[in-house]
């Protein structure tokens, strides 16, 4: 927990010295001179400082290079267009590999769904006269999966007549470690054995898969079976609503004896792998709708007289199939805006010193306790100037609120249904029509969108949205009297007040970071009890920050959230319900509708 | 009797956070190594309980400092401290007698749950 709330403060921190190496840097063209070269330095210097401590070598080299050269270029008095073209090059670069880390670390690992997994994924061959198969099933966040197996693989050999082993524990892997056995194994030896190499969530010793026929596709053979989505969601639920029992008889059992420690702890565990299997049957690989585009965009591309390489990232990257669904629309809306008006005319591009080919990127990843869908080109850009213009002449904000904006105010901008029609914002921007629509769509989902451009450089969509539906990872808070959940999707950190957490007026600061304060009380009209605002959430919903008071936090747990059919009046807040352990109901808050 | 440990790294950051830990867990740092060379001999002389050991550090690396080690007791029980990326590094440690490994950034309950299964 102390880690990942460093990791936290250090992505944090990281990406604000990005921001400052664009903005430092960008100055260097103009005014900027050496006061600019010098905050550039220092905000490369931090991040390398700061990425070599946490572990992430990659960051740290290519800080330290960028470092390097900033300190260079102190010397030298020749910065031309091309030099800072380049800096920039190296910035993004490093963003990238601030991406990648982020990607990697064991938090930003989805925790609840495995989303690794899938009944009967990759078929396997099983050497002849195979008896058994021992499935080993990690910790979703488990590090070097592979060493984790290799010794998982020789100790098994310890006590069990091993054939072989599946996959190959040469390099990383995802999913589980499956041990193929000569004889079935008698007594739990082996299982206990394996339960003690660390990271072990469960072990399952099942038949051997049936050969695929001759002949037939081992793919086909084995990977999917089709399903009735009622069952799926049935069975999801159940393995859902019988976790929130077992979390209960816990909590009554307390100490009660080893005995029933031990078969709860055996029942946890055998929970831990079911509620995997159960969710992983309603995730499918983002494939199964991003390999349509390349179609799509090419037609597209050829009917605007555009040129474009498009390229697809993460295409193993599974979600719930309905999320999935809804997001195909809005991802192809996306990607038509960046081919009609966000890449430029091949001559223009040349113009500008780029390829004639434009690049267009949609790439899924993993990111906090969801997946995060972005759409980027290198097209020319959101002109943040034209359209602060346009939004003051259109009375959408005031010239003063106008100046501190960020990307998100554009985006709340553009997004305003109809201002970009109005305003011709469309044309200029390439980006107005219809972004209200996918911004609508996500949000419906549970999800937010950001937006990340810099004029004449290109443009990136980020829609963040949580893995499945229907269960989520949640915190449990209590507020006027009541607890309510809160699913992780957006929340940061959750923090009690004081030490080191201090509130001045409508911030809160933590640990040198401040965030808007949001009296959750008030907002939900909860009767004053008397514990007014012990704790904190701390959420980012698309980039907007924002500390979410409640009385007091009570823990984490899975909860199997059922849409609520609002009543007229409704706070839109209130998103859903949930049952506690002991089949009470409970609401469950979205902070995205408040933040 | 606390239980002695032995910590081998280069850095005195990780070094001091895995005292930390230790420390909370009621070992008796009995020792800190900031090189291979002196790993072994550290070892020699205070025989611990417990060794954590860098893979990377100046001079002879911890791994070459496992097998040593290794020829001075077979019981020695040693966990690797590994960076993400080290896999096959961390599998030679393994194969020269290291019992189990750690993945920097440390989080202070994996390492204890590693020092469990060392010891258990």
């Amino acid at each position: 927990m102390k880690t990942s709330r460093y990791l936290s403060l250090y992505f944090a921190e990281a990406d604000q010295n990005l921001r400052e190496l664009d903005a430092h840097i960008l100055a260097l063209e103009g005014a900027g001179g050496a006061d600019a070269l010098h905050a550039a330095f220092r905000a490369a210097h931090n991040l390398k400082g700061m990425s070599a401590t946490v572990g992430f070598t990659d960051v740290a080299t290519r800080a330290h290079a960028l470092e390097d050269r900033l300190d260079g270029l102190r010397r030298s008095e020749n910065l031309d267009a091309t030099t800072v073209d380049e800096l920039l090059g190296a910035v993004d670069a490093l963003r990238a590999a601030v991406d990648r880390a982020r990607s990697e670390e064991p938090d930003a690992v989805d925790e609840t769904a495995g989303p690794e997994r899938r009944i009967g994924e990759a078929s396997y061959a099983a050497p002849d006269g195979c008896a058994a198969v021992a499935r080993v099933v990690f910790r979703p966040d488990t590090p070097l999966r592979s060493v984790r197996a290799t010794l998982a693989v020789r100790k098994a050999r310890e006590v069990a007549a091993l054939m072989g082993h599946a996959p190959d524990t040469d390099q990383e892997f995802d999913g589980d470690l499956l041990l193929f056995l000569a004889e079935r194994p008698a007594g739990t030896t082996l299982e206990d054995v394996l339960l003690g190499v660390g990271d072990v969530e469960a072990v399952v010793v099942e038949e051997p898969a049936i050969a695929a026929e001759p002949g037939q596709d081992a793919e086909e053979a084995g990977t999917y079976v089709r399903v009735e989505r009622r069952h799926v969601d049935a069975l999801a639920d159940g393995v859902g609503a019988l976790a929130a029992q077992h979390a209960r008889l816990a909590e009554l059992s307390a100490g009660a004896s080893e005995e029933v420690d031990a078969v709860l702890d055996g029942m946890g565990r055998l929970l831990a792998g079911l509620r995997v299997a159960a969710l992983g049957v309603r995730l499918v690989p983002v494939s199964e709708v991003f390999d349509r585009f390349p179609r799509l965009v090419r037609d597209a591309a050829q009917s605007a007289g555009r040129e474009v390489e498009f390229k697809l990232e993460g295409r193993s990257i599974e979600l719930d199939r309905v999320i999935l669904d809804e997001l195909a629309e809005p991802i192809l809306h996306l990607l038509r805006n960046a081919v009609d008006h966000g890449i430029e005319p091949p001559k223009e591009r040349e113009a500008a010193g780029k390829p004639r080919r434009g690049r267009l990127v949609l790439r899924a990843r993993r990111a906090r306790a969801g997946v995060a869908i972005e759409v980027g080109d290198d097209g020319r850009g959101v002109p943040v100037d034209a359209v602060r213009g346009m939004a003051v002449e259109a009375g959408l904000v005031t010239e003063s609120d106008a100046e501190t904006w960020t990307a998100e105010d554009v985006l709340g901008v553009l997004s305003r249904p109809g201002f970009s029609a109005a305003g011709g914002v469309s044309e200029l921007s390439g980006r107005g029509v219809g972004l209200d629509i996918v911004m609508e769509r996500v949000r419906g989902l549970g999800g937010a969108v950001e937006l990340e451009t810099r004029e004449g450089r290109g443009t990136t969509f980020r829609l963040r949205l949580p893995v499945s539906l229907s269960a989520a990872e949640a915190v449990w808070v209590r507020l006027g009297g009541e607890e309510y959940a809160v699913p992780l999707t957006h929340v940061v950190q959750a923090v009690e007040l004081g030490d080191g957490v201090e509130r001045t007026g409508s911030r809160l600061t933590v640990e040198g970071d401040a965030y808007a304060v949001v009296e959750l009380a008030g907002v939900l009209d909860v009767p004053d009890v008397g514990e007014s605002g012990g704790a904190a959430l701390l959420v980012d919903v698309g980039g907007r920050r924002a500390a979410l008071l409640v009385d007091a936090l009570l823990g984490r747990e899975d909860v199997v959230v059922k849409e609520l059919d609002a009543p007229r009046g409704a706070h839109p807040m209130l998103s859903g319900v949930t049952l506690r352990g002991d089949g009470r109901p409970a609401l469950v808050l979205d902070p995205a509708a408040v933040v | 009797m606390a239980r002695t440990v032995l910590i081998c790294d280069d850095a005195i950051f990780m070094r001091t956070m895995l005292a930390d830990i230790l420390k909370q867990a009621s070992f008796e740092v009995v020792g800190e190594a900031a090189t291979g060379e002196e790993a072994v001999e550290l070892y020699r002389e205070l025989e611990p309980d417990l060794v954590t050991m860098d893979i990377i550090m100046p001079g002879k690396g911890g791994i070459e400092a496992v097998r040593e080690i290794m020829e001075i007791s077979a019981d020695a029980k040693i966990l690797m401290c590994s960076a993400m990326g080290q896999q096959a590094l961390v599998i030679e440690a393994i194969e020269a007698g290291a019992r189990d490994f750690v993945v920097k950034p440390f989080q202070p309950s994996r390492v204890l749950e590693a020092v469990q299964r060392v010891l258990g």
